[in-house]
């Protein structure tokens, strides 16, 4: 095989690692993103819930109307918007799989991103997460099972899947209707334009039974849990990645160095300083690995477009930071790849030249 | 004074029972303008006397003097004096396959520090010295065996050694480009008033020399008993 094959089949080994590494890493921020995208989106200084309660995802809260009614009474409180959730199963047909169903007023705390038709919901309807709508061969239009009521699919929303929790989007009434009762889960407050946050918030846990939470704060509770739990076996695979990665690295580095031992030894001979040799095995090391790491790159977002496009069950969100953090971190793994091979050259006898 | 001198130069490899000397009590003088072919057989230690002669193994016993200087193998300076006063050319030319025709040849300048712009012009005069000036962009797959070794001695050639050494320069080339190759060998180091000792086990390259070295088993050897 010519040089320069086999250049680009350990640049393209090489990508393939970096491809691995930044398509977990990007699954890994998604999920860490994703769990608390709603409660990114909700728009409200504050937010109430049962007391005892600091989560959004997998959490039940009970607010009924009088809490409700005494928090909109508050000194500084313009608005209570109520919202109920509801772990369910949505079907079509044979298949079902488990949601988290947000009852919302029409226009305040639904979708934030429609991808097709409309988050205008009315009573029968729904939206549904993309990913979900894949999952079930839905589209707009179409007619589903939620918790045993049939609803029409009225949109499909994109950002909604909660690192595989998708969340459905139906009117307050429609939720309500659902759990056979008056009661919300949250509520969202809107503030008068001089209260103070912190001088509502006091003031609204002074009610009994109820707490009040900034949605950051609830999204880092929820972060945490999640981190806590369903991430860790993700991260797993992402270190398992990175030790594919080094090892893929390794063996590329390696062969590419033993290779050209024959070209090290010339070098050596007509008197090029060890140090030379080095830095000329480390310089092509970087430039593979700049390379490997360009194609692994343009790799993992077509693969991560390929499951947005095909499959948007599982997505992977690569922001420059996190792509400069993986950079540096390969970059790392493979300087400590090319320890084995600068010691190959270490034993490089320039005597080699001689041979035939 | 001679450019290049070995002196009771010994290499034993092993010691004991399984002690082979490949190399023994070998003296050797090379001056400037003059072309030495040193002939022997295969497996005779001329390798391992043009590996002590360039500073690349340490020998047993005996020294190496170059330009007058004490050269050892484990002098932290040998890479720079052999960069600086040795030009090498081998039987399988030893090109860079990742580098250009003209980087090949600008190397040992490039090694020395030369910035890469007055070391490739220089690279492309010695280039048109050994006819190849037209080649300077290609990379060595694409030439020819005898074209390689031209480019192998434009390398040797380019920093302006005190000495060339040339181990079996010919013998991966047919006769005629051998003795083509030989003949700008010969012909560029007397030019520039360098030493030049040639390494081979063919003995029509005895033609081409001021002087001829017989060597057999690591010693130097009589003309007709080695035959």
């Amino acid at each position: 095989m010519s040089h320069r094959r086999r250049w680009f089949g350990n640049v393209a080994a090489v990508g393939v690692a970096v491809m691995l590494v930044l398509f977990v890493a990007g699954v890994v921020h998604w999920m860490r993103n994703s769990t608390t995208a709603y409660l990114h989106h909700v728009q409200a200084p504050l937010m109430v819930t049962q007391q005892g309660v600091s989560n959004f995802l997998l959490s039940q809260s009970t607010l009924p109307p009088p809490a409700l009614s005494a928090v909109g009474n508050v000194s500084g409180v313009a608005s209570v918007v109520p919202i109920v959730t509801i772990s369910g199963v949505i079907g079509n047909g044979a298949t079902k799989v488990p949601v988290l169903v947000i009852g919302h007023p029409a226009g305040q705390a639904g979708p934030w991103q429609i991808h097709s038709g409309t988050d205008a919901v009315t009573g029968g309807e729904v939206v549904v997460d993309r990913g979900l709508a894949t999952t079930l061969g839905l589209h707009v239009g179409s007619a589903v099972t939620l918790l045993g009521r049939p609803l029409r699919v009225t949109g499909l929303s994109d950002g909604t899947n909660a690192a595989g929790i998708f969340l459905c989007f139906v009117t307050s009434a429609t939720a309500q209707a659902i759990t056979g009762s008056d009661v919300a889960s949250y509520g969202l407050v809107h503030l008068d334009a001089q209260a103070s946050v912190a001088a509502v918030g006091a003031a609204i846990d002074g009610i009994p039974g109820i707490h009040a939470l900034t949605p950051g704060a609830l999204a880092s509770s929820d972060g945490r849990m999640v981190n806590a739990s369903f991430l860790q076996p993700t991260e797993i695979f992402l270190i398992v990645c990175y030790v594919i990665g080094l090892i893929i690295a390794s063996i590329v580095l390696y062969t590419s160095t033993v290779e050209h031992a024959r070209d090290f030894a010339v070098i050596k001979a007509l008197g090029a300083r060890t140090r030379f040799v080095y830095i000329s095995a480390l310089f092509e090391a970087a430039i593979l690995t700049i390379c490997g790491f360009v194609v692994g790159w343009l790799l993992a977002n077509g693969l991560s477009m390929g499951f947005n496009h095909f499959r948007p069950v599982i997505l992977a969100q690569m922001p420059a930071i996190l792509v400069l953090e993986t950079f540096v971190i390969l970059g790392l793994v493979n300087l400590l790849a090319t320890i084995p091979p600068v010691v190959h050259l270490r034993r490089v006898d320039p005597q080699e030249v001689f041979k035939a | 004074m001679s450019t290049l001198v070995g002196e009771g130069l010994t290499k034993t490899y092993g010691s004991g029972h399984t002690a082979v000397t490949a190399v023994a009590d070998f003296d050797i003088a090379l001056e400037a303008g003059e072309v030495v072919v040193l002939l022997g057989p295969s497996g005779s230690g001329k390798t391992t006397l043009i590996s002590l002669l360039a500073g690349l193994l340490r020998p047993t016993a005996g020294t190496v003097r170059l330009n007058g200087e004490v050269f050892r193998a484990d002098d932290p300076r040998a890479p720079t004096l052999r960069l600086r006063h040795v030009g090498f050319a081998f039987q399988t030319f030893n090109l860079l396959p990742t580098l250009s025709v003209l980087d090949n040849v600008a190397l040992p300048l490039r090694l020395g520090g030369e910035r890469r712009k007055p070391a490739r012009r220089t690279a492309a005069q010695w280039l048109d010295a050994v006819g190849l000036d037209n080649r300077s962009t290609n990379y060595p797959r694409h030439l020819s065996g005898g074209e390689q070794q031209r480019v192998s001695l434009a390398r040797a050639l380019v920093g302006q050694p005190d000495i060339v050494l040339a181990d079996e320069p010919t013998a991966s080339l047919d006769t005629r480009t051998g003795a083509e190759i030989t003949d700008l060998l010969t012909e560029l180091t007397r030019q520039n008033h360098q030493a030049c000792l040639i390494v081979t086990h063919d003995s029509r390259l005895a033609d081409a020399a001021d002087r001829l070295i017989h060597m057999n088993d690591g010693r130097q050897a009589d003309p007709v008993a080695s035959g």
